[in-house]
């Protein structure tokens, strides 16, 4: 709670900060503001301000996704000092707008109760809406702005009419109230099976599974890059955190009705994602349905149906990919503002060039291809152990798409190091900062690769 | 002590990425020779214990039973001879190419290469055991990306893909058996007491069954080999040829046939035919091949197809004969793709059908060459002998006609071996190879020690033997059902 409190505060203190000509410190105080709130969560000194009427629980299971959350955007925000140095006007209303954005995340990961869910998505999405639009003499930008928001709103609507059928079921929004009443048998099934399909579509749309994926290429692509990361990495860990969290801490005991669904949504996002990502010309675009074809194996922990050994996986695997997604984008950024381009090309002989961004790069497409020694490995790993009991072929079909994905990721290793550069090529700068960044997550994927415990035994 | 092989070629691996300049390829042929020396030590004071000998055992990820656990038995000993014999010889061989841009890390990724490999065979525990196997898969695509031939992205790629997808399928087999073990580890021990019912026991065989085929290569997973032998540079050719296909055969021997003993009888005979299949096969395809390179690659095809066949049959002898196999098929095929690298330099063409004569200008070369090929050939005080002989042994009394069949690989591979033999060695000399220039003193060497290896294995093949016949049989014992 005090990590919602300081985040908030200092948000509103950055809207000012424009106003009153702090342009330079806006950076500065952005990141302070979250190191105070990754020290309070850490140290959970907050203990008097943990449970509030069984609406809000900042637990173990909150405090751990809210790190990744919170070190996710640490890293985007030392991005943002060199990302938005042009941006004059907005500047300190980006920041701030990501960390309200943050502090959604944060009611989501600790909700205990159906409204707060509701709450804090809605918290997380509407900056997020006007990040996306945030470029606003670009179409693209504007494109996935509007895109991002109309469909974001169908998404709520359709996850608030869930929510109202489950209550007309159970008659509790509670989430322990719920698991109750469904343990006791003592609810009406038919409403209870629509109101969990309806979650599922509005989830599913949140964490970009197919076939609810539509719009995050489109939304990805647009976006400006920075925002594009803080989308991939902490709105897919929150979103995906609640929904492992709302799934199985209410219908683990129906779970035969649902986790078909699941299997199905899972397969559908893999192979989609996975086929579809091969074909694109843009690094974007290509991380997009990426992203998505992430998606489809981590409801392979929501499957499990088993909670305990569920949210290990599904953090690691959300640690592994947050940190690969922001090395990777941490690179590409980079590369895209000094070339304006965004395809495949602007890779072309960038090892011969740039020693360390290559290398960056490379580990960061390892990992999300999951080879050994990285992060993205032991994230795999995790999953497809808990979700080999119960559904073998899932786990199959997850394999062959593993293998399918290193086509696409190593296109990108394939035009660094083996191909030439373009006789056009500009010279590319590489900024202190964006090498910090670059060197802090290619050391946390490899040391998460080599002792994936240290993340799990950080909390549990 | 054992990790003390790791250790340095990771070292001198990691120094070489870091250095610039023309020493790099002096510090990595430094490299190579005290490994092997380290290793040579370790065989003087190797006591061959019943269990595993330089035995260490480190908690590594408590939580999942994975740990990081090394030991070396006889049949892990071969294997280490293999690696680290052939290594500093690659490293040599590739002393007299033209200098290539980052020379440094092109020895930096063949060391690390050879720290993969010897951790593959080192490993005594499933997780550690996949890593290693795929950390070898790194540095040879890069060497094979980086300094290959043409079309190299997309033949090293679907190398790549194509190897990727059959671990991860041993992965889910470890992972499957790991589950069923009684206390959750996947130390070797461990994994081995699992209980599995029929469904599973065939699920992790076959899975096993895919990773290991695929790197071997056993028909019909073989379709990536042949022209990533072609492109790739000669010294990613012979470190895939020589050393990292025997990964394949390991595997079968130490954890494909000894973790699930059970399933051979419902699937075994299923593999023993592919592979006879592929020995034929491939025999047929060499005999019409005109491209040099091609051709050795095909003829490894064969002669491996002859080692998956014999592990299948799971007789003693064929056993046996596999093990002298790998190594004499190590030695023979580096350097068969020595002398083909030797003649492609010269000649500036791997066509057969343009050479001739190169015995009357290259005396040396034809000797030296004459006797690797005759050691492919397994002609009889070579070291091809020993263990096609075993090998066939085996494959006979598990059944004759299968052991007829695999025998005409013997003449079939003769048929090529002397047809690449006439070709670019006998007849007349033309205007392209009349000015072909005789060995160099250091490609002389290089041969001369790689014949030298052929000679005295086929002498004495006891060499090998007396390292490695206990631990095989012990593992072939654990691999019958009782």
């Amino acid at each position: 709670m005090v990590a919602i409190i300081i985040l908030a505060f200092f948000g509103v203190i950055l809207l000012f900060a424009g106003i009153f000509d702090m342009r330079k410190s806006i950076m500065p105080i952005g990141v302070l503001a979250i190191l105070m709130a990754l020290v309070f969560t850490l140290q959970d000194i907050d203990g008097l301000f943990n449970d509030y009427t069984n609406m809000f629980l900042f637990d173990t299971f909150a405090r751990a996704f809210t790190v990744v959350c919170l070190v996710s955007t640490l890293l985007i925000f030392l991005l943002g000092g060199e990302f938005l140095k042009d941006d004059i006007h907005h500047k300190g209303d980006k920041y701030a707008l990501m960390l309200f954005a943050l502090c959604g995340a944060i009611t989501m990961l600790s909700a205990q109760n159906l409204l707060m869910i509701f709450l804090g998505i809605e918290i997380l999405s509407i900056p997020l809406y006007i990040l996306a639009g945030s470029q606003k003499d670009d179409m693209h930008s504007n494109e996935a702005g509007m895109k991002y928001f109309l469909m974001g709103a169908f998404a709520t609507g359709i996850l608030l009419f869930g929510m109202a059928m489950i209550y007309g079921a159970t008659g509790q929004i509670q989430l322990s109230a719920i698991w109750t009443n469904v343990i006791a048998d003592s609810y009406n099934h038919n409403l209870m099976n629509v109101g969990i399909i309806m979650l599922i579509v509005a989830f599913c749309f949140k964490i970009s599974a197919a076939p609810f994926h539509f719009w995050s290429p489109d939304v990805y692509d647009g976006t400006p890059t920075l925002f594009t990361s803080f989308m991939a990495t902490v709105v897919k860990t929150a979103a995906f955190a609640t929904f492992f969290k709302l799934f199985l801490t209410c219908f683990t005991e129906i779970g035969g009705q649902w986790t078909t669904i699941i299997a199905v949504i899972a397969a559908l996002s893999m192979v989609l994602a996975n086929v579809t990502a091969i074909y694109q010309r843009s690094f974007k675009r290509m991380m997009a349905y990426s992203s998505i074809s992430h998606a489809g194996y981590l409801l392979l922990a929501l499957i499990s149906l088993n909670f305990k050994e569920g949210q290990s996986a599904i953090l690691l695997y959300l640690a592994a990919y947050s940190m690969a997604t922001i090395a990777a984008f941490t690179v590409f950024t980079m590369i895209q503002q000094q070339t304006g381009r965004s395809d495949f090309e602007v890779f072309n002989g960038l090892g011969k060039r740039k020693r360390l961004l290559a290398v960056t790069m490379t580990i960061a497409m390892l990992s999300l291809a999951g080879i050994p020694l990285t992060a993205g490995f032991f994230g795999k790993y995790y999953l497809f152990s808990i979700a080999i009991h119960q559904y073998m072929p899932l786990v199959i079909i997850a394999i062959l798409n593993s293998a399918i994905s290193i086509y696409y990721y190593f296109r990108v290793i394939v035009a660094m190091w083996f191909k030439e550069s373009e006789h056009h090529a500009i010279s590319l700068e590489t900024s202190p900062i964006y090498s910090m960044v670059a060197i802090v997550t290619s050391m946390a994927i490899i040391v998460i690769g080599i002792l994936p415990s240290i993340v799990i035994e950080l909390f549990w | 002590m054992g990790i003390i092989l790791l250790l340095l070629p990771l070292l001198f691996s990691l120094f070489l990425f870091g250095i610039k300049g023309k020493t790099a390829k002096t510090i990595a042929l430094l490299g190579s020779l005290i490994t092997l020396g380290f290793n040579l030590f370790l065989l003087s004071i190797w006591k061959q214990n019943e269990a595993y000998d330089f035995y260490e055992n480190y908690t590594w990820i408590h939580d999942l039973g994975i740990n990081f656990c090394i030991g070396v038995d006889g049949l892990t000993m071969v294997m280490l001879l293999l690696t680290n014999i052939l290594t500093p010889i690659i490293i040599l061989s590739s002393f007299n190419n033209i200098e290539k841009p980052y020379q440094n890390s092109f020895y930096a990724l063949i060391l690390l290469m050879q720290f993969g490999l010897n951790g593959v065979f080192m490993s005594l525990d499933g997780i550690l055991f996949y890593m290693f196997w795929e950390i070898t898969l790194i540095p040879i695509w890069f060497i094979c990306a980086i300094w290959g031939g043409e079309n190299r992205i997309k033949v090293t790629l679907k190398f790549f893909i194509y190897t990727f997808f059959g671990s991860l399928f041993m992965l889910l087999g470890l992972i499957y058996l790991y589950l069923h073990t009684p206390d959750h580890s996947f130390h070797y021990d461990a994994l081995y007491a699992a209980q599995l019912d029929g469904p599973g026991m065939l699920f992790v065989y076959g899975s096993f069954f895919l990773a290991f085929a695929i790197k071997m290569p056993i028909f019909p997973f073989h379709t990536w080999q042949p022209d990533t032998y072609t492109t790739s540079p000669t010294q990613g050719t012979m470190l895939l040829s020589g050393i990292m296909l025997k990964m394949g055969i390991y595997g079968v021997m130490r954890w494909m046939m000894p973790m699930t003993p059970e399933a051979w009888a419902h699937v075994g005979h299923w593999f023993v035919i592919l592979a006879i299949i592929g020995i034929v096969y491939a025999s047929l395809i060499a005999i019409r091949q005109h491209n040099i390179k091609r051709l050795f690659a095909y003829s490894s095809i064969a002669h491996v197809g002859m080692i998956g066949a014999g592990l299948f049959t799971l007789q003693a002898d064929a056993w046996q004969g596999a093990t002298i196999q790998m190594l004499a098929h190590g030695i023979n095929i580096v350097g068969l793709f020595y002398v083909a690298d030797i003649i492609e330099k010269r000649l500036k063409t791997n066509d057969l059908k343009v050479m001739g004569g190169i015995a009357k200008v290259a005396p040396k070369l034809a000797v030296l060459f004459m006797v690797i090929m005759l050691g492919s050939v397994a002609v009889p005080l070579t070291n091809g002998f020993p263990g096609e002989f075993l090998l066939l042994k085996g494959i006979f009394s598990y059944h004759p006609i299968a052991g007829a069949i695999a025998g005409t690989s013997i003449i079939l591979c003769a048929v090529y071996m002397l047809r690449v033999y006439q070709l670019s060695m006998f007849g007349e000399t033309n205007d392209l190879t009349k000015n072909f220039e005789d060995v160099s003193t250091l490609e002389f060497t290089v041969l001369c020690i790689l014949a030298i290896m052929v000679l005295v294995l086929g002498f004495y093949p006891n060499l090998i033997f007396e390292i490695s016949a206990t631990s095989v049989s012990n593992i072939l014992m654990h691999s019958i059902a009782q």
